[in-house]
């Protein structure tokens, strides 16, 4: 029988492990980050606030893929942490399996509102032509956290995206721990962590969002 | 990027003022910084007093005179073949200062028409903390898989290749003079030694006086012959002597990588 105690895997929600304290918390940008936390078992899925949480993800994959980023800014709180740590390959127990101090997005609302600028200059390449995206959304579970005004949820997300006639498309895979705020103009994006599947991103960049 | 408010200078009028060095083994590109002392520039780039004041007791005289005297800042910069630095200061907030950051990258063929980046962000480790956090954003939102600037760079050399490939780029002599006169004399003189501390030869505005220096030693390293490497033998005591062909490799076990390419082997001797 192991003595040792389990190891932080980064898949959110496995089974020990508190995602916002192992990324959130301890990423070089998110020490301000709201800090709610799951409480207890996944709601059914005829709850009502699991009903909310998975309409609201799923209106926000359409959204994105709809590239409509102004509205989907408004969608995020003035606090939000967006967070994409860089997964690294290690032995079972490591310990670890993100780069430690780094990531692909570690955004606040200003970083994010600045990408989402970029998308209307002329000069973005990178979506001129426009890429073809869909964002497959699956595996939504919801819990409730320590207040009536925060859920989290769990997510998978599966990215295609094709650019052009000739180049074949990229998908990226992630898991996603959210955490959703009520307020007065409806529930809100409060902060978000990416666990991409890629170590080496294949696709060409990251000039979308997850 | 200036659209967008990620960068304060105007338009590209401070690269476009500023100027290129080639020091033989690499170069690299600054921008012109406004009238001022030492000092004075290094905080207009976004570095505290207190690191101005380490690095003048780190950097050489001449180094110090690049920016206080000269008044340029070492932007990007290259050691041939495939090393880089960017050094760069965006606007990380919704406030006109700005934000240093040092990115190191390594440009690593692989086939003739794919190059996978490695791109590592820098910071001094004794800077205060505040600033190597907002150095950390700056370099995420310039460079890196998501970086905005890098984004957008990176399309283009993707269609630059794609198009260099093409039917009509075989058919069509490119007289590219990167530089040069008809007469081979350069565009613009070289910058005098009271006007660039720094090393190498340097020229204002912009130009492709250290690409065609580049390409210069790339030709020459191309048309070099191939060169027999050393290898050590793991496990071993003594140096043995292998072919570049991989004809006898006794002592090199089979996962060994292939026999090092042209740019390498140059880089070896560099």
């Amino acid at each position: 029988m192991s003595t040792t105690p389990p190891t932080p895997v980064s898949t959110p929600a496995a089974p020990g492990v508190d995602p916002v304290q192992l990324h959130s918390e301890r990423s070089v940008l998110g020490r301000t980050a709201p800090r709610q936390t799951r409480v207890g078992r996944t709601l059914p899925f005829s709850d009502e606030r699991h009903l909310l949480a998975h309409q609201w993800l799923v209106d926000e994959a359409w959204m994105l893929d709809a590239q409509a980023y102004e509205d989907w800014l408004d969608l995020l709180t003035d606090d939000i942490h967006y967070l994409m740590p860089v997964r690294v390959t290690t032995a079972l127990g490591a310990g670890y399996d993100t780069s430690p101090g780094m990531a692909h997005f570690d955004e606040d609302k200003y970083s994010l509102s600045r990408r989402v600028a970029r998308f209307q200059t002329e000069h973005a390449w990178t979506e001129d032509p426009p890429s073809r995206l869909r964002h497959h959304l699956s595996n939504v579970r919801t819990f409730a956290t320590g207040d009536r005004d925060h859920l989290v949820v769990d997510s998978a997300t599966l990215l295609f995206r094709n650019r052009g006639d000739v180049r074949e498309g990229a998908f990226v895979s992630a898991g996603r721990e959210d955490l959703l705020r009520r307020t007065p103009d409806g529930w809100k994006l409060a902060r978000r962590t990416i666990m991409v599947d890629d170590a080496v991103i294949r696709m060409q960049n990251l000039a979308i969002f997850l | 990027m200036v659209e967008i408010g990620l960068f304060r200078e105007p338009k590209a009028e401070k690269r476009k003022d500023g100027c290129t060095y080639w020091a033989g083994n690499g170069g690299g590109t600054t921008y012109k910084l406004p009238p001022g002392g030492l000092d004075e520039r290094f905080r207009y780039v976004g570095y505290p007093q207190e690191m101005v004041d380490r690095m003048k007791e780190v950097l050489s005289a001449d180094q110090l005179r690049v920016v206080g005297d000269d008044g340029f800042m070492i932007s990007a910069a290259s050691v041939y073949p495939n090393l880089s630095f960017v050094h760069n200061w965006p606007k990380v907030a919704d406030t006109d200062a700005v934000l240093p950051f040092i990115s190191v990258r390594q440009w690593q063929p692989i086939s003739e028409d794919e190059t996978e980046v490695l791109s590592w962000f820098a910071v001094d480790a004794e800077a205060p903390e505040e600033f190597k956090a907002l150095s950390y954003k700056a370099y995420l939102m310039c460079f890196g898989s998501t970086g905005m600037f890098e984004q957008d760079d990176v399309e283009n050399w993707v269609s630059l290749t794609n198009t260099a490939a093409g039917s009509m780029a075989r058919r069509l002599l490119l007289n590219s003079r990167m530089g040069l006169l008809e007469d081979g004399t350069e565009v613009v003189p070289a910058l005098g030694p009271e006007q660039f501390h720094g090393p190498g030869v340097a020229h204002t505005g912009y130009g492709e006086y250290n690409q065609r220096e580049l390409l210069n030693r790339w030709a020459d390293d191309i048309e070099r012959p191939v060169q027999r490497a050393s290898m050590l033998e793991v496990g071993g005591s003594r140096q043995v002597e292998v072919s570049q062909e991989g004809a006898a490799r006794p002592a090199v076990p089979a996962s060994d990588p292939p026999a090092s390419d042209a740019g390498t082997t140059a880089g070896a001797q560099a």
